[in-house]
């Protein structure tokens, strides 16, 4: 039996002021006595810069909404949109990471919540190969500091350095990501949960955002991850049917709540019983797949051909469960399937720090770390 | 072309004791006849007694609702202001939340319709486009059976509009030019820009207002001096008054204000007061929808009205003061 969620509607779209085009996606505090979600308020459906970071006060006990107030945005230009917050207290400040949509990328950034505003913190600069869209990084705090989950599969773990630049602390790729059909991401920041941490992933489904939890040990490996336990099929909302899309977690009274944003245009709350939670992510065991993750060098089409018969012949002798190919050259990728290599997935972006770099002009596999996997 | 007309709601807005309206219901019977017309009649002194009176003034000629405006912060019985303040806006989109017909016209109190004005509100809504109709405010009214037998007019008492229209056409005009006391638009256009702006509410504008919205929709905005109505002017200076505000404050907290609506400098000249906020916000976002609404006016319904109650500020959206302060 799976973890059974209530749902229900906090705020509507048009129910606050300026809100015609949505208040939806909201991350969440503890302030004071009452619990604060801090939504995404859209004017309406243009998808200018006019979108403001709406604070939205709940009674704890009856989650009943008791005030609003709209937080200036400080340190943004006029040109750019700020969207989605996710919410976190760290060091007695109240931080936002939220993407930041400028007219040539979407990045995150992260911005303190003040009283009356949302204050552009710190540029959140990781020391990865961006895409002109990235969305959806999250924030937890562990052994003191800020950490930053960028991705599940690899899952990708950056620590903040105390003059803000960020180290990588845990790359390993899991398989999870090879067993849905669409993108694998991250919902919510991370919560302090059991001995651990606690976090929502999603993805599409047939159009539909389906949500489940997952949990990070201590050594910062996934230990569990549930099935769907949330599923965006019940949403109808004509802006955007069937996404529903979990922003923030809040333990409370022997409750998980999630937070979500439902169609683009409304947000509510599905209430988990803690126990029941945390049985069903004990029903679910995260097994990964071991995968050898080899970069590959080469320019000409004969590298290809040599370097390939190298992996053919690694791949044969030493049957690993699976080996993950990153080929930036996309168009390299149909003659690379076309030869068969078994248990070989391949991806175009790079790893920070890949097992292996098959060199196309000597055909060799250079091993980079670790030792090589002794076969025959 | 002038399509088949389809039926239209007439949404007569008061808060007067004597607002005349055996005037309008007079002239208004005379006019339509038989046509698929509603009348909706948002009263802010709603009674019984009141609703059986014009019930008789009435006489089944055309379906009638009476009923009172949506609950406002401003007026009426639910406000948090120590008065009752002008709120045009919460009034005329109770009508809108009532009409049932697929067009909306509105008519303000004290006033007679003039003998085209039928005609034209049938053209504007056979062929779906928004029409401003003229008004000229007269002195010792006599209304007989709907039609003004007598009466007097001095040049101040005519629609500022008047000189750009033509008796033999319609006049295209400007968002910002449709005001008055009469106007024409489909309901779907009304619900599109979520009818007139509460942010308006205590101040007024919120015609012209919301024919600016509704230019940003993409809808072109005609005025018809055929389609005239004529107001009582001593009519205007009876009952209690409907208060009107206009805050002022100091340049440097106007401009963080505006820019906590997302504008960054102010788009006309003039004093640092909510009247010309509002004309900064409106031009400065070029959004089609409200920032004062606490509601969609396409999901409310008659049931759904109070439940706005529980959604209205405590303090004024300019300055942030109070509302029980004023």
């Amino acid at each position: 039996m799976s973890a059974e969620a209530n749902c229900r509607r906090l705020v509507s779209r048009g129910d606050l002021p300026g809100s015609n085009g949505g208040i939806y996606n909201p991350g969440c505090l503890r302030l004071g006595h009452s619990i604060a979600l801090l939504c995404r308020r859209e004017i309406d459906f243009r998808a200018t810069p006019l979108v403001f970071p709406e604070l939205v006060l709940l009674d704890p006990d009856t989650l009943e909404v008791v005030g609003h107030r709209t937080l200036l945005k400080v340190g943004f230009e006029l040109d750019e949109r700020i969207e989605d917050f996710r919410c976190l207290t760290f060091e007695g400040m109240n931080l936002a990471v939220h993407s930041l949509v400028c007219p040539a990328r979407i990045k995150p950034v992260i911005s303190r919540v003040l009283s009356d505003a949302l204050a552009h913190d710190d540029p959140f600069d990781l020391p990865i190969a961006l895409d002109p869209i990235e969305k959806n990084w999250v924030l937890f705090v562990h052994d003191g500091a800020l950490h930053c989950l960028y991705r599940l599969d690899p899952l990708l773990i950056f620590v903040r350095q105390p003059d803000r630049s960020w180290g990588l602390v845990k790359e390993k790729h899991n398989g999870w990501a090879d067993s849905v059909e669409r993108t694998l991401s991250n919902s919510t920041n991370l919560i302090p949960f059991e001995e651990g941490y606690l976090g929502f992933w999603h993805t599409q489904l047939a159009g539909r955002y389906v949500q489940g939890a997952f949990f990070l040990d201590r050594h910062l490996d996934i230990r569990y991850r549930t099935g769907i336990l949330l599923d965006g099929e019940c949403v109808k909302e004509p802006v955007k049917p069937g996404v529903l899309y979990v922003e923030s977690l809040l333990e409370h009274n022997g409750q998980v709540l999630a937070f979500y944003g439902e169609g683009d245009a409304h947000t509510g709350v599905a209430i988990f019983d803690r126990a029941e939670l945390c049985q069903e992510l004990q029903r679910c065991p995260f097994e990964p797949l071991e995968t050898i993750q080899v970069g590959y060098e080469g320019e000409s089409m004969s590298d290809l051909f040599r370097a390939m018969q190298t992996l053919v012949s690694f791949a044969t002798e030493c049957q690993p469960a699976r080996i993950r190919l990153f080929v930036a050259d996309i168009r390299l990728h149909r003659t690379i399937h076309e030869m068969k290599t078994p248990n070989v997935m391949l991806s175009t972006r790079p790893p920070v720090m890949p097992d292996a770099v098959l060199v196309g002009r000597t055909g060799q596999l250079a091993w980079t770390r670790g030792t090589p996997p002794i076969c025959g | 072309m002038t399509g088949s007309a389809p039926g239209v709601t007439v949404v007569y807005t008061t808060y007067r004791p004597v607002p005349h309206f055996d005037w309008f219901a007079d002239s208004l019977a005379r006019q339509a006849g038989d046509a698929d017309v509603e009348v909706v009649l948002v009263d802010g002194l709603h009674a019984p007694e009141r609703t059986a009176a014009f019930g008789e003034m009435v006489r089944g000629r055309f379906a009638f609702r009476h009923v009172p405006p949506m609950p406002s912060p401003y007026a009426g019985p639910f406000r948090r202001t120590q008065r009752d303040l002008f709120s045009a806006a919460s009034a005329r989109n109770t009508g809108i939340v009532h009409a049932s017909k697929p067009y909306v016209v509105f008519c303000d109190d004290l006033a007679v319709l003039m003998p085209d004005w039928w005609s034209e509100v049938r053209r504007a809504a056979a062929d779906g486009y928004v029409v401003a109709g003229a008004y000229q405010k007269h002195r010792e009214m006599v209304v007989q059976d709907g039609i003004l037998a007598a009466s007097c007019c001095d040049p101040s008492g005519v629609d500022t509009r008047w000189q750009t229209g033509d008796d033999s056409r319609l006049v295209r005009i400007e968002g910002s030019q449709l005001f008055g006391c009469s106007f024409g638009a489909p309901r779907a256009l009304l619900v599109e820009v979520n009818g007139f702006d509460e942010l308006c509410d205590s101040i007024g504008g919120e015609d012209a207002h919301c024919g600016v919205r509704v230019t940003f929709s993409g809808a072109a905005i005609y005025y018809s001096r055929r389609m005239l109505t004529i107001e009582s002017q001593e009519g205007h200076g009876a009952g209690t008054p409907r208060w009107r505000i206009d805050r002022k404050t100091l340049p440097s907290v106007y401009l963080r204000r505006l820019r906590e609506f997302g504008v960054g400098r102010r788009c006309v000249n003039g004093a640092w007061d909510s009247s010309h906020m509002i004309i900064d916000i409106l031009y400065g976002t070029r959004s089609n929808q409200p920032m004062g609404n606490y509601y969609l006016i396409e999901t409310l319904n008659e049931a759904a009205l109070t439940g706005i109650v529980s959604r209205f500020p405590t303090t004024y959206w300019f300055d942030g003061r109070m509302l029980s302060e004023l």
